[in-house]
This record gives C-alpha cells, sequence and structure tokens, in this order.
C-alpha cells in the first residue's frame, strides 16, 4: 500500500467512524477519548496481553475504570479529582507501549456507574504529557553545520538567516565571498512577503532549488521557526540533498 | 498529449496525487489531474507558487522542490513552451529524482499547441 493510499484509507475510516484511536499509543488513544466523549460511553479495551480494560466517560471526564483482573485501587472504584495522581499512574503501568489489541466504545447502559465527580480529562492530559524532550542538537545553527560537517566533500558552504542578517556557518573564506552575492539574492526572494511559500519556510518547510548558471548541485534551503538555512550543495541531486539532510536529523 | 495522459501518468506513478499544467506568466491552470477533486483556489495557489519558483527569479530556474511534513510539491518547466511548468504533488517519501526525470519525460511530449489551446 503506498503512502497515500494509507492517507486516503485513514481520512476514509476516520470520517465514517471518528478518528481511529486504537491506532495512537493506548495511553494517548484513551485521554483522547475522554477529551472528546460528552454523552456517557462505556469504553472497552483490549490489551495484546488479553486483560480487558472498561472506561466509563462522560462530559469530558473519567468515572470509573475497570479491569477483569485482580486489581488494587484505583481500579474499579468510583473516581474523583484526588484520585487524577493514581489514575496516570495506574494508566501507564497497566497500558503498555504500541496499541490495543481492541478498542471500542458504546453508549452507556442506565445501570453503569457514573454516580462520583470523575476526573477531568484535562488534568490526566497533563498528568500523563511527556516530559519535555532533550534534543542532544536542538540549535538550529548547529545542525546545519553538523550537516556540512558529515559531507565536506558535497556542502561548499552553509549558511543561515535571521530576521535581515546572514551568517556563513560552514565553508572557505573564499566560497563565501564568492557565493554570497547569490545567496544575498536568493535570501531574500525567498524571504519576501510576497513569496507564497515563505510562511511555510519560517516553520517546517524545506526548499531544493537548482543552482544558478551553470554550477551543478542544488540549494537546500531549510526552514525553522524564526530563522532559514542553506547549504550549498556540489554535484548532488534533489533526492540525495533531501537524504542528506533527513539522515543527519534523526 | 490525450486527455488521458495526466490519467496514465498518475496511475504510472502512484506517488503522485495531483498534477497540475500552469501557465506560470498568466498563472492559469492549463490542465490537472489528481486524485481528489482540488478546487480551482488550490490549483490557482499552485500555478502561483509555480510562478514565484520559476520565473520571478533572476535565474529562470528548470526544477524545483518543495518539502513540508505533509507532501512534496515537485515544479518541472516546459523548457520549449517557455512559460508553462508542471508541478505534481507527491508523497514525503516518494523519489523525487525519478518523479523529476518523469516530468522532464512528460513535459518533453508536450506539444506547443497543446499549451496555447
Amino acid at each position: 500500500m503506498t503512502p497515500l493510499a494509507r492517507l486516503r484509507d485513514t481520512l476514509n475510516a476516520t470520517a465514517m467512524i471518528g478518528e481511529p484511536a486504537h491506532a495512537a499509543p493506548p495511553v494517548t488513544a484513551l485521554t483522547n477519548a475522554i477529551n472528546r466523549t460528552i454523552l456517557p460511553r462505556r469504553m472497552e479495551a483490549r490489551l495484546q496481553d488479553g486483560v480487558h480494560l472498561t472506561f466509563y466517560l462522560r462530559n469530558r471526564r473519567l468515572h470509573r475504570m475497570e479491569k477483569n483482573a485482580p486489581s488494587a485501587p484505583p481500579w474499579n472504584l468510583a473516581l474523583g479529582p484526588e484520585d487524577c495522581d493514581a489514575v496516570a499512574d495506574a494508566l501507564k503501568t497497566t497500558c503498555p507501549a504500541g496499541t490495543f489489541a481492541a478498542f471500542q466504545t458504546t453508549g452507556a447502559q442506565t445501570a453503569d456507574p457514573f454516580d462520583s465527580l470523575g476526573i477531568a480529562a484535562s488534568a490526566l492530559i497533563e498528568r500523563l504529557a511527556p516530559a519535555p524532550a532533550q534534543v542532544a542538537s536542538d540549535d538550529f545553527q548547529t545542525r546545519i553545520a553538523a550537516v556540512a560537517d558529515s559531507a565536506p566533500t558535497e556542502v561548499e558552504a552553509s549558511f543561515a538567516m535571521a530576521g535581515d542578517e546572514i551568517a556563513p556557518l560552514t565553508g572557505s573564506e573564499a566560497a563565501i565571498d564568492a557565493l554570497l552575492p547569490e545567496i544575498t539574492d536568493l535570501f531574500l526572494e525567498i524571504t519576501d512577503q510576497a513569496f507564497s511559500l515563505a510562511g511555510a519556510l519560517e516553520t517546517d518547510g524545506t526548499l531544493v532549488l537548482p543552482r544558478a548558471g551553470a554550477s551543478a548541485g542544488c540549494h537546500l534551503i531549510v526552514g525553522h521557526v524564526g530563522m532559514i538555512g542553506l547549504l550549498v550543495l556540489r554535484d548532488m541531486s534533489p533526492g540525495a540533498a533531501l537524504a542528506l539532510w533527513a539522515r543527519t536529523q534523526t | 498529449m490525450t486527455p488521458n495522459t495526466f490519467p496514465d501518468f498518475r496511475a504510472a506513478h502512484p506517488d503522485c496525487a495531483l498534477l497540475v499544467l500552469s501557465d506560470i506568466r498568466s498563472r492559469t491552470v492549463l490542465a490537472a489531474d489528481g486524485a481528489l477533486a482540488y478546487p480551482q483556489e488550490y490549483l490557482d495557489a499552485i500555478s502561483t507558487s509555480a510562478f514565484e519558483i520559476m520565473a520571478q527569479s533572476a535565474t529562470r530556474r528548470t526544477w524545483a522542490l518543495f518539502l513540508t511534513p505533509n507532501g512534496i510539491r515537485a515544479f518541472r518547466a516546459v523548457p520549449h513552451l517557455g512559460n508553462v511548468a508542471l508541478t505534481c504533488l507527491m508523497s514525503p517519501d516518494a523519489d523525487v529524482d525519478i518523479m523529476l526525470a518523469q516530468l522532464d519525460t512528460l513535459a518533453q511530449g508536450i506539444e506547443p499547441w497543446e499549451a496555447a489551446a
């Protein structure tokens, strides 16, 4: 199945039945479901090891959760805001990485236990949010320079532009002097307010353009929040340029 | 170029979700074929992007790629027609080198009267 076909199938499935929550990691699927449920619902999930879980949701709150195996509180109890931490810990312990083996939501029955205050979805989401990841090389200029260093024969020079300032990052002095007029024109062109892709380039867009004149190779222009990086590549195809950037960003 | 040229190209290259032929001087859509029925405004925006990237700079470019997390736009000039360009929307993991080569082949088969029609 091609990525396009997979995307189309996902969109069609989503249009028919709502978000395919079972495709997300279990804890995320669960908190998303709580956050989007207003009417009383019974949500049943089966983990890969066969454990069967039932959650009672209403008004974007989790009122009760039950497990088919012997379990300590907060399982099988009426829940309130004071149980938020315990519930978050229990969910993290019970729901492993991967996905639910089965996941379905049905309307609640009259006898279903909705007699508690419940835990707000927002509180659970906040409590379960992963800690901000520490990216080893988060500095954008460092990443650009790292790409240049990883392929010294292919990358002739690299530059970064923030505001109206253009700063050379790597490359010999002669190469930078020779390239600077062309690079300045290029930066001005792609950051012009009338350029329809300028907005995307200042966030997460990537542009690959042929080098001017008879020069072989291409320019790889990488967008970042508030900054644009540019790598001048020798004798490199556009696909190889994108692959070089992708390879060094993982 | 026949009415089936673009659908046949897309059938042969499943990564191509939309193919647009634009007059980049007037930013007019000359022909388009896509997996979905894209609104005219969207096709016009693609033609505008093609104009800005291919024709607006001091150096006239023959190709360009624009990548976002959602997909790739490949722009390819139709050199023998001057102000005409092809734009292909692809999935993010498509092979852009192959697609640019295929777009080049497709461009070479477009006759001047077809772009003027």
